[in-house]
């Protein structure tokens, strides 16, 4: 039997396998690809560089597996859990399993639509290829991090804190967003703005940092997925040029979506900027460094070059998102300190060398405008106390984050805006926050805003244990990391080790 | 500019003030603290007198930092407007409406 | 290979691999057929950079391991890459920027 190339065994295989509907209208079979106002002439103009099949397909993925799975098993056997660098470093991926791997099971969930609904061969093959790497994403995450919760407070009640918890609220509603627009925004949201604009940022510092950190199975798992996601940012990538070549009356739209998504993915990624720089004991970038190469450089240096060429500019308030990348990190983790109450990870005030590397890496906000809270906070530890913040925060309508980023330019003073809308005020932490409000204030009322839940009597009750209770948050899970269960436990281990 | 939809997209506001019956929700902007990480969000009867307001509300929440002192809070706003309320006064009759910001300095 | 435009050689591409001996073999066929990369490392990750464009081709890396490589096996070393896949088939991989 002849050998088919790859390009012959994608057209045979994947794009031959396809048919047209003469039985019944393709619109009544595609209903959902064209309320959104973008043009498709010629869904064959579709590129798939991978040139998926099936057969390949399956034959890595199932590779993929096993390596992870080998890793998983030696790290249980040998104990691997008392290898870490610190118990606290596990706060980061608590926040990833809370926060992170239910989007990963939406994304298979839409992506399996999109499998579905799209109109052509090529794009649905991807689709489904993609719906079920997401589904493996979510899946390899839950059974590496559940070794953990056989030890370590925090992993447990994560799909009901998801959907739930303050914090959480934040990467839920933005995916929450994404699947209930159009087929092609979603694609320019969750395969372009967030996956190849931004993920990168999330991923790679945080399986480098799990690397550093004494975490194999974690960095394991990362590797796994994230070679999956080089095919996620390509169709990413690929479906922008697709719509923005198929009609002109298609780039405004496109455009407008890039603008949207770019701040809505950033403003989450906030939550790495504090994972990174903060809950990381040992550190292998910043924050701003990971944003300066993986966003600056290669996004706004080339991408956005290469994207001129249809007329597509870089996203709207882009320049807030840069200058403000020597804050974000701070003011995102004194928050989470704040109110670690209330949340299913614990927080504490860097020890001295990671303040002396905050110093060096940020030198030109760290000692003036952050150090000066860690050491209040410190004191008021000294004298048996703990900061946290009495009361809740005001959220912003949009990103669902309390609204604690500053002005641009000047970092003392919170950013506040507002609009109305019939009548009612709406609160946004950002310029980029409420100019997505403004264009769609019918979607963005609809918010469930967690502290205003709370208000309304919707969240097990008024006072903090009885929402704590609500929201799956166990003793040992929460607060001060210094004291905590999982802190005295890491010390018995080590103790004992010693012996 | 209108949600592009497949259907009618018409919906209540989620935190439209008649969910909370008599009460309100008012946030208050310590301005100059850095402790603070953002303003803090309350559910108060729009018929509460302002000085209750402070004393069961505003001040505990400040407390948190335990530099606050209640007798240096100055420069009340409320929406961006300053003002000098009466102790006795109401929210309502203050001004003081549902989602209202007001901030103070010390 | 296309000359590049002025404007596509300020352009990178880059690819991040797992660290392994994978990965040794395919950064010594990288490097053979692209003198110009700048190759360092992060915990776990070896970053190949190139000024211009990327090629890794199937014969260079089955020269470097003594052993057939098909280049799909290639997205078993990817954790990710910035650029564009402008090749991929049965002999080769290329990233670079798309020349308008």
């Amino acid at each position: 039997m002849a050998k088919l190339s790859m390009k012959e065994r994608y057209a045979a295989l994947t794009r031959d396998l396809d048919w047209d509907f003469d039985y019944v209208d393709s619109k009544e079979v595609f209903p959902y690809t064209t309320f959104e106002g973008i043009k498709i002439h010629d869904w064959s103009k579709w590129e798939d560089p991978f040139r998926l099949t099936v057969d390949s397909y399956f034959k890595y993925q199932a590779e993929k597996d096993r390596r992870l799975y080998a890793v998983l098993d030696s790290f249980a056997q040998s104990q691997g859990h008392l290898s870490l660098h610190e118990a606290r470093y596990l706060n980061a991926m608590k926040l990833f399993l809370q926060g992170v791997t239910p989007l990963e099971y939406a994304a298979h969930r839409h992506f399996a639509f999109l499998a579905r609904f799209l109109d052509s061969g090529g794009p649905r093959f991807a689709a489904l290829c993609q719906s079920i790497d997401e589904l493996r994403h979510a899946q390899t995450e839950i059974h590496t991090l559940s070794n953990y919760n056989k030890y370590y407070s925090g992993f447990h009640s994560w799909p009901k804190m998801h959907d739930r918890v303050w914090y959480l609220s934040v990467p839920k509603s933005f995916f929450d967003d994404a699947i209930s627009s159009g087929p092609f925004e979603f694609l320019t949201a969750i395969s372009f703005s967030f996956e190849y604009l931004l993920t990168n940022l999330l991923f790679v510092p945080f399986m480098s940092g799990a690397s550093f950190n004494g975490d194999l199975p974690t960095m394991t798992f990362g590797f796994s997925a994230q070679s999956d996601e080089s095919r996620h940012m390509t169709l990413g990538l690929e479906s922008i040029r697709f719509l923005l070549e198929q009609d002109p009356d298609n780039v405004p739209i496109v455009q407008g979506w890039i603008d949207k998504w770019f701040w809505r993915s950033y403003r989450v990624t906030a939550l790495v900027a504090g994972m990174m720089d903060y809950m990381l004991p040992r550190k292998v970038m910043s924050w701003k460094e990971a944003f300066e190469l993986y966003f600056e450089e290669q996004m706004m240096g080339s991408l956005f070059k290469d994207l001129a060429y249809y007329g597509i500019r870089p996203p709207a308030h882009v320049g807030d998102a840069i200058a403000e990348k020597e804050h974000l990190s701070h003011q995102v983790y004194w928050t989470l300190y704040s109110f670690s109450f209330a949340a299913a990870f614990t927080t504490t005030v860097p020890d001295p060398a990671e303040l002396e590397w905050l110093s060096q890496t940020y030198p030109e906000s760290f000692d003036k405008l952050y150090r000066p809270r860690w050491e209040r906070a410190a004191e008021i530890t000294e004298g048996g106390g703990r900061f946290f913040f009495q009361g809740l925060p005001q959220l912003c309508q949009v990103c669902q984050i309390p609204m604690l980023f500053t002005e641009p330019g000047d970092p003392t003073t919170i950013c506040q805006r507002h609009s109305n809308f019939n009548g009612e005020n709406f609160d946004f932490c950002s310029d980029g926050c409420k100019s997505i409000f403004d264009k769609e204030p019918e979607k963005y009322i609809q918010a469930w805003l967690p502290v205003h839940q709370i208000f309304q009597g919707n969240c097990g009750g008024p006072s903090v244990p009885e929402v704590l209770d609500w929201y799956g948050i166990q003793e040992g899970d929460n607060a001060e990391y210094l004291g905590s269960k999982d802190n005295l436990n890491w010390l018995s281990w080590h103790d004992d080790s010693a012996k | 500019m209108p949600v592009k939809a497949i259907s009618n997209y018409s919906f209540e506001s989620r935190s439209r003030a008649e969910l909370y019956g008599d009460d309100q929700l008012v946030n208050v902007w310590w301005v100059n603290a850095p402790m603070m990480c953002a303003a803090a969000c309350f559910r108060a009867p729009r018929e509460m007198a302002w000085s209750d307001f402070l004393a069961a509300m505003v001040y505990p929440w400040a407390s948190s930092d335990p530099g606050f002192e209640a007798s240096r809070a100055s420069s009340w706003q409320v929406d961006g407007v300053g003002f000098s309320p009466d102790p006795s006064a109401t929210l309502a009759s203050l001004g003081v409406r549902h989602k209202s910001l007001v901030s103070f300095k010390s | 290979m296309t000359s590049l435009s002025s404007e596509a050689s300020r352009a990178k591409v880059r690819v991040d691999l797992q660290d392994n001996d994978e990965t040794a073999i395919l950064v010594a066929a990288i490097r053979k057929d692209n003198p110009e990369v700048v190759v360092t490392h992060l915990p776990g990750i070896v970053k190949v950079t190139s000024p211009t464009e990327l090629v890794i081709r199937r014969e260079s890396v089955e020269a470097a391991s003594g052993k057939t490589w098909d280049p799909n096996e290639f997205q078993l070393q990817l954790v990710t890459y910035y650029g564009h896949f402008s090749t991929w088939d049965e002999d080769e991989i290329l990233i670079s920027w798309p020349k308008h």
